[in-house]
């Protein structure tokens, strides 16, 4: 699944570290689902959209495959 | 990430794997920590009640029971903060728990019936902790792989 999770970031200037921590969770989850190596649970989902004041399907993409 | 993690072989994998360990979230270092302190205590009993009855310092009797007692009691209270860590953690340290867990029971599962073969060809006799040690020892694996695979 792609997402726009590290342009958000940047646009805020957040470290991922920050932006573990607004999400209350580890800095190599935030990692991870940026470089697509894990795709959140719906309750982390819900927490960046909230975050990001944006819809789910504008910051997650599904990949070609799906 | 820092030019030293890229590095490829054992030395990268080990810089990355040990950020990711210091990644986790302050709850699951507790978490951790305690379930840690848990089963070191249960070690301890475990341990201890082994030596002292190949020792001969504790017979069978209503002493021994109790401490065989209190060692069960302390293996579930492991047990019980450890599914408390599971169910606490953050989503991405749950799922390589799980996939540990997976790992390391899959391994004891197959290890169990190979074993067993092993013995009939060669009238070898295992022992029970042979089972443990490998179970353990894939479950630290499914750790390590988790945590390298999405660092």
């Amino acid at each position: 699944m792609n997402n726009r999770l590290k342009v958000l970031r940047a646009e805020r200037n957040w470290t991922q570290a920050r932006l573990a921590e607004e999400l209350a969770v580890s800095r190599q989850t935030v990692n991870a689902i940026e470089t697509g190596k894990y795709d959140p649970g719906l309750p982390l989902a819900f927490r960046i959209a909230k975050l990001f004041g944006q819809t789910i399907e504008a910051i997650f993409q599904p990949g070609p495959s799906e | 990430m820092s030019q030293s993690l890229e590095k490829p072989g054992l030395r990268g994998s080990f810089k990355r794997f040990i950020v990711s360990c210091k990644a986790m979230t302050a709850r699951d270092r507790r978490n951790a920590r305690v379930t840690n302190w848990w089963l070191a205590g249960w070690m301890v009993c475990f341990l201890g009640s082994a030596f002292a009855m190949r020792g001969g310092y504790l017979q069978a009797g209503l002493v021994a029971w109790a401490v065989i007692a209190v060692c069960t009691v302390l293996g579930l209270l492991v047990v019980y903060f450890y599914m408390r860590f599971i169910r606490e953690a953050d989503e991405l340290l749950r799922k390589i728990q799980l996939e540990a867990l997976a790992i390391g029971f899959g391994a004891a599962f197959v290890g169990n019936f190979t074993l067993s073969l092993v013995e009939r060809l060669y009238g070898m006799a295992f022992d029970i902790g042979d089972l443990f040690l490998l179970m353990v020892a894939f479950y630290v694996f499914g750790i390590i792989a988790g945590m390298r695979r999405y660092a």
